[in-house]
């Protein structure tokens, strides 16, 4: 039988290193897309899966047995994510500009049989990409927990460390932001 | 045109987050507005096209560079000689930048150079961050000089705290930093990863240098720092960089007590920052990663360590055995889940008792053995520690009278968690198991209201009483005063006289209907106690669990009291114990030791803080005392400052109106007289042993070794005033020297909490107590 995150959470604080690889090669894919989407960055997205799991690895996750560790892994991120999306402002005062770095984060799948089916399908991706880069942080956290991770309201507020009614807006408003911007724009894909 | 209220509500409706009332107000809107289904198929297409932004795989270059990551910071962390190590390549980028901008003399590249500096730092350490001397003050000018210079002489408090050698750095120490450090993690089991800091140069390239990392602690610091001057909801991560930023080098804040300290330390002496800021919570204030605490309620009474008393004014030490385990097993929750428990949750004598010890069966008919051991104190070597065991007679099972078992079970709302429901239902079947045909088994349940749900079924007719026990569901509130009545009217219904009588009562010990003043409970037990009917109470669950409660209920209701947190406990208690746990041979077994004062100057009584009693109760055959179960071994520890020791700070005047007492000074050093009551009767009887100086050994052994490891261990986790030298190393190693009988590896696992608890534990000596 496949262990749990919690019991293999107390195997490696019996020591068993093993047991904190298994965790990281369950949930490293979790961290590293949750953290992508927010940040649009694949290499900020590394970065701050890395410092979720070292922060992990220091046994710094004190489950009092309620919180799940997906979830503490998911707070973590969100924080490490924010920080980030700040300092990044600041760095284009300060150093360079970051034109271009960022222009293409998400590969495409291209191995699509019909050209035409590809580039539509292209195209879309391109403009969702777009329009979460284009929603407020917020809402675009709530969003991806919802629509990406697949978590409900009651955790969203628990990593968002906000109310139950705020999220609920939260999604609401991010929900009408992408149905008018990106909804209209979407071009029609033949039957998958 | 919907209002946006009713999109809210549609929004939510499609992510099925709404209450009933809600759910039927927008199904209802639905059916009669085909606005409002259009709006919820535009939700449902969105929600259709996202995923077509597909996940990405973390690239393997990518997941070995995280990896790498992991391994060296944590190597870095683990290693106690690190600093050494981080203040040299500090210097050394520190050479390295100068040699490339200083001669240039451009002020915008010596701010560079400042830059590129601390970034290498947080590079190193993470939590770590050095300040150069000619950092620009610019990023620090938010906080307003008084309070800047105030956060730095805070953070040098809690430097002294953490870290006080560290700020010692010295040179000689590389060669052994090296050798440290080479002793790897293997953390990917497939390759080992070479440290950038063990290279024989210890140079740091400068095109390693992360500009991003450099910039972006500052920049973090900067925003949050001025968010948390203008009152702005900041982050903990944010809260904990500004502090770590404030703090100088020598300090390293990682375990969450350090965080704590720190978020307490800053509230107590600069609490106008917090309140401009607008933060009152001073717990976890500081600490960058999400503790998810405020859900918890659990409650515990305060226990006062018991004191030393001298033998000449107090030779009578008196009090009532102690069978229970349910602190052991809390505690154990606590540890295996690396949190440290609360001291009140610490009962020592419950930690000791917890093992069974090896002692000599009972002989003639009596109904329990009495062995005394003496030797040196293992954590002060002036000291000396008495040792009482017990342990009852094992009846064999054909003698053992038929049980009339009377479950009660909260079934109440607060019980529908995954630790509670059905790790109780697993419980009970395992017991179940065990039951005779004589046996007889009721089940009552209760939540708002109490209910008999399995009317006395006998011990043959298993599968009845497991059905009614895979029927309940848990929901609702909680009247345990109603359930608890309910439970003693059957029993005594049921009664079976000379037979072992008992409610089996299963709760997390939260009561929110009816009687629920843990007073009121107190009395309500009390009075079926004199019916014969005993009691054992099995605890559940935690984050609300009611410790306190339970306890006293247990205690003063004939009863035993065990915390179940998993099922290798509940087997533990409901298989392997079973018959110490349901079939008491003895009830009110008091102790009371006569101390000589010509042996013993003072003594002190390790745990039984709440078990204490006066010196006359002890013939008092009304006073309640705790009951001793089938095969029950029961131990108890009196460390013992023998006659001639000077103690410091201990000393009174001689009394000018009393004459000295005389006293007879023999070679006895104390007599243990134990009273006792069969189960079914109502007076005691007496039995003595006197234990002699040429009795005592220069060090515990065996079984006595074993019981005063986890009695050291118990201090330590109480931070008590008498722990003397006693560390968690040396608690480890004598119960490794000791393990002797592990039959159901319940000694590993205590091997493995004393582990956990070195290290989180806030430090070793204990300094760290912020309350």
């Amino acid at each position: 039988m496949e262990q749990t995150d919690e019991e293999l959470w107390r195997a490696y604080n019996g020591g068993d290193q093993k047991a904190f690889d298994t965790l990281f090669n369950r949930h490293k894919g979790y961290v590293f897309n949750f953290s992508l989407r927010l940040l649009n960055s694949r290499a900020d997205a590394e970065d701050v899966t890395s410092e979720v799991f070292l922060a992990l690895f220091n046994k710094r996750f004190t489950a009092d047995g309620r919180a799940k560790l997906t979830t503490w892994l998911l707070t973590v991120a969100r924080n490490a994510c924010i920080s980030r999306l700040r300092s990044v402002k600041h760095t284009v005062s300060l150093w360079f500009s970051k034109d271009g770095e960022d222009a293409q984060e998400w590969d495409i799948p291209d191995s699509v049989p019909q050209p035409r089916e590809a580039a539509v399908n292209k195209e879309n991706v391109r403009l969702i990409a777009q329009a979460l880069k284009v929603l407020p942080p917020e809402q675009k956290e709530a969003l991806v927990l919802r629509e990406y991770m697949g978590k409900d309201y009651a955790e969203i507020s628990q990593i968002l460390d906000c109310s139950l009614e705020k999220v609920k807006v939260l999604i609401f408003r991010a929900r009408e932001g992408l149905r008018k911007e990106l909804l209209p724009r979407l071009k029609e894909q033949g039957p998958c | 045109m919907l209002s946006e209220e009713q999109k809210i509500l549609i929004s939510a409706y499609y992510d099925n987050a709404l209450s009933e009332t809600e759910r039927a107000q927008v199904e209802n809107l639905l059916a009669k507005d085909p606005q409002c289904r259009a709006y919820l198929d535009e939700i449902k297409k969105l929600s259709s096209v996202l995923p077509s932004l597909q996940e990405q795989a973390l690239s393997p270059d990518a997941e070995i560079k995280i990896r790498k990551t992991i391994y060296k910071e944590s190597s870095m962390n683990t290693s106690k000689l690190k600093y050494p190590a981080m203040v040299l390549a500090t210097l050394v980028v520190c050479v390295l930048v100068f040699q490339n901008y200083a001669h240039r003399a451009l002020q915008s590249r010596v701010r560079d150079a400042g830059q590129y500096m601390t970034s290498q730092t947080t590079a190193l350490g993470q939590t770590k961050q050095y300040e150069p001397y000619y950092q620009p003050s610019a990023s620090f000018n938010i906080f307003g000089k008084g309070v800047q210079g105030k956060m730095k002489s805070s953070s040098h408090d809690i430097a002294d705290q953490y870290s006080p050698n560290s700020t010692t750095a010295s040179r000689a120490n590389l060669g052994q930093q090296t050798t440290e450090t080479s002793q790897v993690i293997s953390l990917a089991n497939t390759k080992q990863y070479e440290p950038y800091y063990q290279q024989s140069s210890y140079n740091v390239q400068k095109d390693s240098v992360d500009k991003k990392m450099m910039d972006e602690g500052l920049v973090a610091m900067d925003s949050a720092a001025s968010r948390l001057k203008s009152g702005y909801q900041t982050t903990n991560y944010e809260r904990a960089q500004i502090l770590g930023r404030e703090v100088d080098g020598s300090v390293t804040l990682q375990t969450t007590d350090q965080f704590v300290a720190a978020g307490a330390l800053v509230k107590k002496n600069y609490p106008q920052v917090l309140a401009t800021a607008g933060i009152s919570e001073p717990m976890y204030l500081f600490h960058p990663y999400p503790v998810f605490k405020n859900e918890n309620t659990e409650e515990y009474k305060s226990i006062n360590d018991n004191q030393f008393l001298t033998a000449l004014e107090n030779p009578l030490s008196t009090f009532s055995i102690d069978v229970d385990t349910a602190s052991y097993s809390n505690v154990r929750r606590f540890l295996l889940n690396n949190q440290m428990p609360p001291a009140d949750a610490v009962r020592v004598e419950e930690m000791v008792n917890y093992f069974s010890y090896n002692y000599p069966n009972p002989k003639n008919n009596e109904p329990f053995s009495i062995t005394t051991n003496m030797a040196v104190c293992p954590w002060n070597n002036q000291h000396q520690l008495l040792h009482i065991g017990l342990k009852g007679r094992t009846p064999d099972a054909a003698q053992l009278s038929p049980s009339n078992l009377v479950f009660l079970i909260d079934v109440s709302g607060s019980m529908d968690e995954p630790d509670k429901m059905p790790l109780l239902k697993d419980s009970f079947k395992m017991m179940i198991n065990q039951l005779r045909p004589q046996d007889k088994v009721s089940i009552v349940v209760y939540a708002g209201n109490a209910g008999l749900v399995l009317p006395p079924t006998y011990g043959d007719h298993k599968e009845q009483i497991i059905a009614a026990i895979d029927a309940m569901q848990a929901g609702g509130s909680t009247a345990g005063g109603a359930g608890m009545q309910f439970a003693y009217q059957i029993a005594k219904e049921q009664f079976i006289s000379g037979g072992n009588n008992r409610v089996v009562w299963a709760t997390d010990g939260d009561f929110n209907v009816g009687t629920s003043d843990t007073s009121e409970l107190v009395r309500l037990v009390e009075g079926h106690r004199q019916e014969g009917v005993f009691l054992t109470l099995l605890g559940f669950g935690q984050g609300n669990y009611k410790d306190g409660r339970m306890q006293q209920i247990a205690d003063k209701g004939n009863g035993n009291y065990y915390y179940i947190d998993n099922l290798k406990e509940a087997r533990k208690v409901l298989v392997n114990e079973l018959g110490s746990v349901l079939f008491t041979i003895a009830k009110d077994v008091k102790i009371q030791i006569e101390f000589n004062p010509s042996a013993v100057q003072s003594y002190r009584l390790i745990g039984y803080e709440k078990r204490l009693l006066a010196k006359e109760d002890f013939n008092n055959d009304k006073k309640d005392a705790g009951e001793i179960g089938a095969g029950h071994t029961v131990t108890a520890l009196y460390e013992i400052v023998p006659a001639g020791v000077q103690e410091e700070g201990n000393s009174v005047d001689p009394l000018k109106y009393q004459k000295a007492k005389s006293v007879n000074v023999s070679d006895e050093v104390m007599t243990v007289k134990l009273r006792y009551k069969q189960p079914n009767e109502n007076t005691s009887k007496l039995i003595t042993r006197t234990i002699k100086k040429s009795q005592i050994t220069n060090e515990p052994t065996g079984d006595f070794a074993w019981a005063s490891s986890v009695a050291e261990f118990g201090m330590l986790l109480r931070n008590s005033e008498f722990k003397g030298s006693a560390t968690y190393d040396h608690v480890l190693r004598t119960a490794r020297a000791n393990i002797n009988d592990d039959r159901f590896g319940l000694k590993i696992e205590f091997i493995t909490m004393v582990e956990n608890a070195e290290n989180i534990a806030p430090s070793q000596n204990g300094q760290m107590q912020f309350k």
